[in-house]
């Protein structure tokens, strides 16, 4: 109810197709648009000194951004928004948003409760960058990625190419560590396929249960 | 020995000696618990509108925990109806967003802002 509420406020918008790579939002930008996902998927990333890139988060279809940094009065944005793919958007600008939120409630609330969301899962992918473990990691991040960029099924196949170094970048660890890994849960079932992954899902709940991994 | 009550641990009201009126909002909030902050409001403000003294009102939400839309509608009734100068809300980013967005809704956004951290907010309150 809330998403269709959410759909409704943006798809009053401008639309925008942008191409894989485009960057839509540099960190440090003004938060002069808020954008809803209609197709393909937006990275979220911090770059560090080192030039390293650590990805944070994946948006896909019917999520918004930089909604936090907008709604939170902060004004600024915090991280870079990428296109992993071709993507087809919804634009409002910041004024336009407040005209629909002002004397709203409903839409106020949907957006409050969808900020709340994502804000969680956030904190949650910032906690498992966090984890001592390469393989744990990994583990953490397939099945933040079969919410996020799959289909849950017994057999969830990624809506999304993912290279190993997106891998790496998305558990803070190296391209080689990652194909290790990843090579490993191939070697196990849990990994599928080569273009689009495939994830076994009856698998990976058993490692997740058996190595005690909260998602 | 003066007895606290289960109110008094969720809100408490006071005029800071900087001469802002100061709420702190603890633990779950409804729509009562928020007009009675409303109430207390009003009160202090009368007393500085006597004196010909602006209204700066401080409100503390590094402690709320829970709230409800019936605290969400009583809070954009106290932000449209309350008679002040500015407000400054403190707290952690869930809450940022939250009074940010009952501001919005309230249509009062020039007059309320939302901080990070209290220095910020006092720094806001006072500016000329």
């Amino acid at each position: 109810m809330q998403l269709q509420i959410i759909a409704e406020i943006f798809k009053k918008g401008r639309v925008k197709h942008l191409p894989k790579g485009q960057v839509v939002i540099y960190e440090g930008d003004p938060t002069t648009n808020i954008y809803f996902i209609q197709k393909g998927f937006v990275k979220v990333y911090n770059i560090f000194n080192s030039g390293d890139e650590r990805i944070i988060f994946i948006y896909g279809p019917g999520d918004v951004f930089p909604l936090t940094s907008y709604l939170s009065g902060s004004g600024v944005v915090r991280y870079f928004y990428e296109c992993m793919s071709e993507v087809e958007l919804y634009v409002l600008g910041s004024e336009e948003l407040r005209v629909k939120i002002k004397n709203n409630f409903e839409a106020g609330e949907a957006l409050v409760d969808y900020s709340n969301i994502i804000q969680n899962q956030f904190m949650e992918r910032i906690d498992n960058l966090s984890i001592n473990d390469a393989r744990r990691k990994i583990i953490a991040l397939l099945s933040f990625l079969i919410d996020k960029v799959g289909k849950p099924s017994a057999m969830a196949q990624l809506d999304i190419n993912l290279t190993q170094q997106d891998i790496a970048n998305m558990c803070a660890i190296t391209r080689e560590t990652a194909s290790a890994q990843i090579l490993r849960l191939k070697r196990e079932g849990v990994i599928l396929g080569s273009k689009h992954m495939i994830i076994n899902t009856i698998k990976l709940n058993s490692l997740l249960s058996k190595l005690g991994i909260t998602v | 020995m003066k007895k606290v009550t289960k109110q008094s641990e969720k809100l408490r009201t006071f005029t800071n000696p900087a001469g802002f009126i100061e709420l702190h909002f603890s633990g779950s909030q409804n729509e009562d618990t928020v007009m009675r902050g409303i109430a207390d409001i009003q009160k202090y403000a009368q007393k500085r509108q006597q004196q010909h003294k602006d209204v700066l009102i401080l409100v503390n939400l590094k402690e709320l925990t829970t709230t409800d839309l019936g605290s969400h509608k009583a809070a954009v009734y106290g932000m449209r109806t309350l008679r002040y100068k500015r407000a400054a809300f403190y707290g952690p980013v869930h809450t940022q967003v939250l009074l940010n967005t009952l501001s919005i809704i309230s249509g009062k956004q020039n007059k309320l802002k939302v901080f990070e951290n209290r220095v910020e907010a006092v720094k806001w309150l006072k500016r000329r």
